[in-house]
């Protein structure tokens, strides 16, 4: 048998596809694509899909009840009702569904979708061949089994690309980060390239094991084959002439070059993109200055200055991961360029204006609440301050609060010329980026602070309407008949289109409409045909970063149900005869060789960016991306742009009546636009804000709540026009007087069993005039409660007989949790120290006879010979943005437990955010501080463990042994941190069930799935330290027969959060390394150890928040957090 | 030779028969041929409970701790509570039988059978919650010191492990004592069985009379080792529950930090204990006409040592709340400010109002020679002190040192089943003890009649 046989028949049974994917994957382009792959149709039962969705498979139940049971949580009534629901929880993986569910929409979406595909007989599942366990004689090349590898892949969210690395082990990709070779997607920190990533993309690879994807060819209502689609096609081709192509937003150039094939072959055919989150305004806005379109883009990183009018620049644009680096960068107050010697220097100041608080109004100094609709005439105020056009007709201009901001904040731009920048949100009209652009002009932007980068010639952004306008032009269309052949790439405009175009009604009318779509949702089922997508991690995939650079996708794992890409669809479309017409006979055959038939993804692909030679593309795939693809710099200066006039409401000042609110729409953290509702990670990563898990919600800013005497977990109902939406309100601290926030991502009926029935179908008060700020809004209160589950506010702190008592015992010791200070104090007194540090600890009765200092402890103190491992975390930098919690629970297998289990406080999270208001409600301070397990050198929850199942490590770790742990939960009881999490029930039972079980492939096999019963927690991901460490051993002993253990130079082992952080502010390391950047951080004035007089020495060392705000600016918070709305101040 | 006859030998007549009447007046419940009505009723009502009990715990052990209320805030809540207060009940059975025989007090005589076996079951509900509340019972045995391949060894610097051995040594002990007690009277009740011809039950007797012939050197033995272990457990009253409380002081949860609960808890088991017993024994004494052994003037005793104990908690409340303001730390203060007006001030105030201000009613005699107020007293008095144990373990739990993981309990229908099942349990041990087993010492009982110190200048004084 030769070792070819071997490879093609050794497999271990469990890996079908690893090694001649990978193999090829990781240095060269496969040459044979994956359809050619013989999938057998046929699977032994026990694994087949098909029989765990019959219609008599248990439901996993999915759906919360629809109304609820339980009003307020301040009732003892609600005692009652919560006791009710506990008594019922255990059996379900996401108990957020009790069995009450409606019985039309899920389970019998599921008995069609299961007796449909068990009709089409396409049920088989296409994860393993069957074959012959033989083992391998041999050892493919390049193949150690047991160890993970990285391949670069591009993700893509709303056009915006992101440069990831896969991490994959044994043919399954099991973690996505960002890619730290990726010039945009990576920076330079500490002599090393640093990537981070955000909370979608890294939880987009929990979508490629979802088994609510869509699995089969759907026609009609029918299960239907793929190549029943094919046998279509030359019919299709005679109608594209007249077809129209619907695709969501995309960067992707293979995607604009088959665009523009198709356009070429078809002249008929029109193209729409609709995006329901866009960044059009801001294109359309650089139109207006410009005349033509460009990108701007901002460097934080040499910013004094930065102002957002109603911009999240930290998760909500798509360069937020650049931003958040950036700005970073020039905040970071060690380490910084910004600081001498000394430790004096500056930072920068971030003012931000908006309506619904957010990561970065969270993060600034001076944060101004306005509604969004006065985003207007505040730039306008702004801009005639700085000697830009005319001030604003506008009463808000002579509030007292709103003109001494503009002044101060004029003053500082005037004065920090060249070195600040003013960034307008999606939210605000083109108008108001027109004159942002003109404002950035006067302080001398353009080439320092920021860059316009030029589209390349021929892109569709130069030239494209508007997202609102492309669909509502096509629903028109649509809907007067106009439209026989509709394919729509991606996207669920039947749920997320504007409310007004009645996309539903109108693809009623479509004679052939085509959907690609990862699941069967809203709009696959309104569709006549549905065409299951493939993943990015199973397809060939280019995508454009914000500033252009072109990145690379390239499949890790061969479809698990036989998806198709967006470019395969439109190759199969065009058909290659177009193909070769638009790209010459000659190209397409040195591309494809001698293989017949349609071209392949990776062939399209390779024909976009025409690698110059094979070895080119090969490194371009390794990399991830093709270099010297950037936008080009593009040298424009805006021209004179007149301002429309002033809407009623936006002459007005702060103060607004019920009936002429402002709605504004607002991304959820957990669903971003609903594309995400069936992630379950995401549904539990909690808001970093609301700290709200598995719903949506409206937000209501604490004087507008008074006024319409609404609270928290109200329901309400909000009223524009004759349309009204009825939603839990969550009365957010400094939301703007008079603006309404609704999230959107909530009431998907088609989502997959996590995400159906979770939170309010919010865009159907969503309109294309209202598309980003609806306006005249009213809203009543219901009079019904609604028990939103947050992961903090687990009780409403006010009650008791003396309500205050709560509240003051945190006011008290807020200061003491989260350190803050000022750039001013920082730099006036160079005595200031966050805290005594070890002085606390330390008797210093024996400094005067001369003798040793020795700690003041009943213990004798462990040395530690070897490495100490130790963290520290900036709050200063840290954005709150969850990457870390999510990085954490991909890497550590963390479950999750679904919303009533959040509900009873039984999240799981390994590193939690805490986040606390100080200050007015109006006008808050957020304090936040994730707290992952502080690894204490004394830890308390090491001594009262009966067994000694947490233990010391001879490195400093307080190790989890879950095999000895019997679950008394006095550990967790006696952290003072709160950081351990107990599995009260068993969260990997679904796993378990046949249909589920395609999602074990996710699991990070270095890392214990651990059993009901036994207590978890940070363990500063302890598998990669020993990884690092045997991989060091094992290269000293090739080298010189080495045995000891080998010194790990910094950075060699990071841990998950710290590689997931986009602004580094987790930093890991060896403290026993006086040099690393752990141990330089420990020393830092800043530094502080969360409850020193406890003894308890953690491991981990916070530094103090710094603030940086404008003296002249009157109200200048304190530089402690102090009394005022604190946790829950708004309850 | 039965008991009977030794008496009948040193003076017969009057006394003889006195001491007979005393051995018919407690064998009777157990000879009857039929059990009382209401005993019935009771056993009915036990066995349900405990029924339910089952039930609960076979649903915590195949679902998981996730059917309690507790969370990663309040790890331990209803279990731990339940714990620590029939551990305490259990109190008063070794107090009563060891502490008050070596100091003297005869009247402990009618009460401290039943009172012994009231320990015993009390334990014996307590140990199923450290056993139960583990998310992983079926390896709870790991807490045992066992030889093992792997030579793992339990971790001795943990409370929890101290309570293992404190509980396990506390229940052997308990046994031991009360089994020793008991086998002069099971060798009545085997002569006795004999007399009727009841053969079954003799055997059965006799076996556990272990061979007991009432002879002087059965008798001189008998109160030698009886003495050894009254010394034994008497400092075990005092441990066990310093043990339990340390489970609270050692750690660093502001609340459980404090170094007064040894005492305090101790105090308060005694307290809970003495109210226990007569929760027990006064309707049994009424339903079964035990009036003239368990007299009036016991009940009285008894109530004096729960007003003593009352106060010694009432008096550990105010010095908690006095150490937490007079510490000046941060959290201690806030945990008790929490404790008293937080969202759990109704768990406190039914705390102070039933430990503190109900026992003052004991200061009025008419109260303590009234059998029924005494009873409704002594319920509220276990009410409040499963309240203290909740107050201490809920309220310190859910509002600890990191206000964001600040959180609330409520109870689940498991929580409280459970809780219902040990009540089940131990009303059914002890239904079936007073059926089977006497009830009360006799030949303890006859030991200090006054007619067993005849022409020796006794007098009665109990």
């Amino acid at each position: 048998m030769s070792a070819k046989e071997h490879d093609e028949h050794g497999e271990p049974q469990h890996s079908p596809l690893e090694h001649d994917d990978r193999g090829q994957l990781i240095t060269a382009r496969p040459q044979r694509s994956e359809d050619e792959r013989p999938w057998p149709e046929e699977v032994p039962g026990e694994d087949n899909y098909a029989a765990a969705y019959a219609p008599d498979a248990p439901d996993a139940g999915s759906t919360r009840a629809a109304t609820p049971e339980h009003g307020f949580w301040r009732t003892m009534a609600e005692l009652d009702g919560t006791a009710k629901l506990q008594t019922e929880r255990g059996n379900n993986e996401f108990p957020a569904a009790p069995e009450v569910s409606d019985p039309m929409s899920r389970r019998n979406f599921f008995q069609l979708m299961s007796a449909s595909m068990a009709l089409a007989g396409v049920g088989a599942c296409r994860r393993y061949e069957k074959e012959e366990i033989v083992p391998l004689a041999r050892r493919p090349e390049d193949q150690v089994p047991g160890t993970t590898r990285q391949y670069a892949t591009a993700f893509e969210l709303g056009g915006a690309g992101h440069a990831m690395l896969a991490t994959s082990y044994e043919g399954r990709p099991i973690k996505l980060d960002g890619n730290s070779d990726h010039e945009f997607a990576s920076s330079v920190t500490n002599g090393r390239r640093h990537a981070g990533a955000h909370t979608f993309s890294q939880a987009a690879i929990l979508n490629l094991y979802d088994p609510d994807r869509s699995q089969g060819v759907i026609n009609a209502k029918k299960g239907a084959s793929i190549e029943d689609f094919r046998a279509l096609l030359p019919a299709l081709r005679g109608k594209l002439g007249a077809a129209r192509v619907l695709s969501e937003a995309t960067s992707s150039p293979t995607i604009a070059a088959l665009r523009a094939w198709l356009l070429a072959t078809y002249p008929g055919l029109a193209w729409h993109e609709y995006e329901p989150l866009s960044w059009d305004n801001e294109r359309l806005g650089t139109k207006l200055a410009f005349g033509r379109a460009v990108r701007p883009l901002a460097k934080l990183d040499v910013c004094e200055t930065i102002v957002t009018i109603d911009c999240d620049i930290f998760v909500e644009h798509p360069a937020a991961m650049r931003y958040s680096r950036d700005f970073a960068a020039s905040r970071r107050v060690n380490g910084s360029l910004n600081f001498d010697a000394s430790g004096h220097g500056k930072i920068n100041r971030l003012w931000s204006v908006e309506s619904t608080l957010s990561h970065t109004g969270a993060m600034a100094d001076h944060r101004l609440g306005l509604r969004s609709e006065h985003g207007l005439p505040f730039a306008m105020a702004l801009g005639a301050a700085l000697g830009v056009g005319a001030p604003p007709n506008s009463e808000i201009r002579n509030e007292k609060k709103v003109q001494q901001f503009v002044a101060v904040l004029a003053e500082e731009l005037a004065a920090n010329k060249g070195r600040a920048v003013v960034i307008a949100g999606r939210r605000q009209p083109p108008e108001v980026h027109a004159l942002v652009a003109q404002i950035n002009q006067a302080i001398d932007a353009p080439g320092k602070t920021l860059e316009y980068l030029e589209y390349n010639e021929g892109s569709p952004e130069l030239e494209r309407v508007s997202h609102v306008a492309a669909i509502q032009s096509l629903a028109r269309d649509m809907a007067g008949g106009k439209v026989g052949t509709l394919i729509i790439l991606g996207g669920n405009p039947v749920y997320d289109a504007p409310a007004d175009v009645e996309f539903a009604a109108a693809l009623a009318k479509v004679g052939t409409s085509i959907h690609l779509s990862e699941h069967q949702n809203e709009t696959s089922q309104a569709a006549t045909w549905h065409l299951p997508r493939a993943h990015f991690l199973e397809a060939w995939g280019d995508a454009r970063t914000w500033d252009g650079a072109a990145v690379l996708a390239q499949p890790l794992i061969a479809p698990l149900y036989g998806g198709l890409s967006s470019i395969e669809l439109l190759g199969m479309l065009l058909g290659r005869e177009a193909i070769e017409r638009q790209l010459g006979k000659d190209v397409v055959a040195r591309l494809v060789g001698d293989q017949a038939g349609e071209l392949t993804g990776e062939q399209l692909v390779r024909a976009t960016h025409k690698p110059p030679t094979d070895a080119a593309w090969r490194r371009n795939v390794h990399d991830g991306y093709v270099p010297n693809t950037r936008f080009g710099a593009a040298a424009v200066a805006p021209g004179n742009v007149p301002m429309p006039p002033l809407t009623p409401t936006q002459a007005t000042g702060s103060t607004i009546a019920n009936g002429k609110l402002e709605v504004v729409f607002h991304y959820s953290s957990f669903a971003y636009d609903g594309r995400y509702a069936n992630n379950a990670w995401l549904q539990e990563t909690p808001d970093f804000l609301s700290k709200v898990t598995w719903d949506n919600y409206a937000i209501v800013g604490p004087e507008t709540a008074e006024a319409l005497n609404v609270r928290n977990d109200s329901r309400i109902t909000v009223k524009i026009g004759t349309r009204d939406v009825t939603l839990a309100c969550y009365t957010m601290p400094g939301q703007a007087r008079g603006s309404i926030a609704l999230v959107l991502g909530g009431g998907r009926k088609a989502a997959g069993r996590v995400g159906n029935g979770v939170g309010v179908d919010t865009y159907r008060l969503r309109t294309a005039a209202g598309f980003d700020i609806a306006q005249a809004a009213s809203v009543s209160a219901t009079g019904e409660g609604y028990t939103l589950a947050s992961v903090q506010e687990h009780w409403d702190i006010r009650t008791g007989i003396i309500p205050g008592v709560n509240t003051e015992g945190l006011q008290k010791r807020l200061p003491e949790l989260v350190h803050m200070t000022t750039n001013q104090e920082l730099n006036e007194d160079p005595t200031w120290k966050a805290a005594e540090g070890p002085a606390l600890y330390w008797d210093d009765q024996n400094v005067d006879t001369g003798g040793p200092k020795r700690h003041l402890s009943l213990f004798r103190e462990k040395e530690y010979k070897g490495h100490r491992w130790g963290m520290a975390i900036d709050l200063s930098t840290c954005t709150g943005c969850n990457a870390c919690m999510v990085a954490c629970q991909s890497e550590n297998n963390v479950p999750v437990v679904g919303r009533k289990e959040v509900m009873n406080n039984r999240e799981m999270h390994w590193i939690r955010i805490d986040r606390y208001f100080s200050g007015p409600p109006s006008d808050p301070i957020v304090v936040h501080q994730p707290v992952p397990c502080q690894q204490c050198e004394n830890a308390p929850c090491e001594q009262v463990c009966p067994v000694g199942a947490t233990v010391h490590s001879d490195e400093g770790l307080n190790d989890m042994t879950y095999n000895r742990c019997i679950g008394t939960r006095y550990c967790a009881n006696n952290c003072p941190y709160k950081v351990r999490r107990f599995n009260f029930l068993d969260w990997n039972k679904e796993w378990r069930e046949a249909r589920n079980k395609v999602r074990r492939l996710l699991f990070n096999p270095e890392v214990t799935v651990r059993m009901r019963g036994v207590m978890e927690k940070c363990t500063f991901c302890v598998q990669r330290i020993q990884n690092a460490k045997i991989h060091a051993r094992a290269q000293a002993r090739s080298q010189h027969q080495g045995t000891v253990d080998e010194p790990l130079p910094d950075g060699t082992v990071r841990t998950a959060c710290q590689e997931a952080c986009p602004t580094e502010a987790i930093v890991f390391g060896d403290l026993s390394d006086p040099n690393s950047q752990v141990a330089r951080l420990h020393a830092d004035r800043r530094s502080y150890d969360l409850l020193p007089e406890l003894y308890t020495r953690p491991r981990n060392k916070f530094l103090a928040r710094v603030r940086n705000p404008n003296p002249k600016m009157e109200q200048g918070p304190a530089k402690q957090p102090s009394a005022g709305a604190a946790q829950g101040g708004h309850r | 030779m039965s008991t009977e006859a030794v008496a009948s030998t040193n003076e017969p007549g009057k006394a003889r028969e006195a001491f007979r009447a005393v051995t018919r007046d407690v064998a009777w419940v157990a000879e009857a041929p039929k059990p009382h009505k209401a005993w019935v009723v009771a056993l009915g009502i036990a066995v349900t409970a405990l029924a339910i009990g089952l039930y609960s715990i076979y649903v915590l052990v195949t679902t998981g701790i996730g059917v309690w209320g507790n969370s990663n805030t309040v790890g331990w809540a209803w279990d731990i509570t339940n714990f620590v207060w029939w551990i305490g009940i259990g109190h008063a059975g070794t107090l009563i039988s060891a502490v008050l025989y070596l100091t003297r007090q005869t009247w402990r005589v009618s009460i401290n059978r039943a009172a012994e076996a009231m320990t015993i079951f009390a334990v014996m509900c307590a140990g199923l919650f450290p056993l139960l509340h583990t998310g992983r019972p079926w390896f709870a045995w790991w807490m045992l010191p066992h030889p093992n391949d792997m030579q793992m060894w339990p971790q001795f610097r943990s409370p929890l492990m101290w309570d293992v051995f404190a509980v396990s040594t506390y229940l052997t002990t308990s046994v031991l004592f009360w089994y020793m007690g008991l086998v002069p009277d099971l060798g009545t009740f085997r002569d006795r069985c004999v007399a009727r011809g009841q053969k079954l039950r003799a055997i059965i007797y006799g076996l556990l009379a272990l061979g007991w012939r009432g002879s002087a050197r059965n008798w001189h033995r008998y109160e030698r080792a009886y003495l050894i272990l009254a010394g034994l457990a008497t400092p075990l009253v005092f441990s066990v529950h310093s043990v339990v409380s340390f489970d609270f002081a050692t750690s660093q949860l502001p609340g459980w930090h404090t170094t007064i609960f040894p005492p305090y808890f101790v105090a308060g088991a005694i307290f809970s204990g003495f109210a226990m017993v007569l929760t027990l024994m006064l309707p049994l004494r009424h339903l079964f006409n035990l009036k003239h052994i368990v007299k009036e003037a016991h009940i009285e005793a008894m109530c004096k040592i729960m007003l003593a104990t009352g106060m010694m908690v009432g008096l550990a409340y105010g010095t908690e709340l006095f150490i937490a303001w007079y510490s000046g730390n941060l959290y201690e203060k806030f945990a008790f400010a929490n404790r008293a007006f937080g969202p759990f001030w109704w768990s406190y105030f039914a705390m102070v109002s039933c430990n503190v201000l109900v026992p003052q009613m004991f200061w009025i005699q008419k109260v303590r020679r009234n059998p029924i107020l005494v009873f409704v007293l002594c319920i509220f008095l276990n009410i409040g002190m499963w309240f203290e144990r909740f107050v201490i373990i809920a309220t310190s739990l859910a509002r600890s040192f990191m206000p964001a993981q600040w959180s609330y309990f409520n109870p689940t229908r498991y929580d409280v089943g459970l809780f219902v099942g040990t009540l089940g349990l131990f009303f059914t041990l002890f239904l079936l003890f007073f059926r089977y087993v006497p009830v009360i010492a006799i030949s303890e009982v006859k030991g200090a009649m006054p007619e067993a110190h005849a022409g020796k200048g006794g007098k009665e004084h109990h």
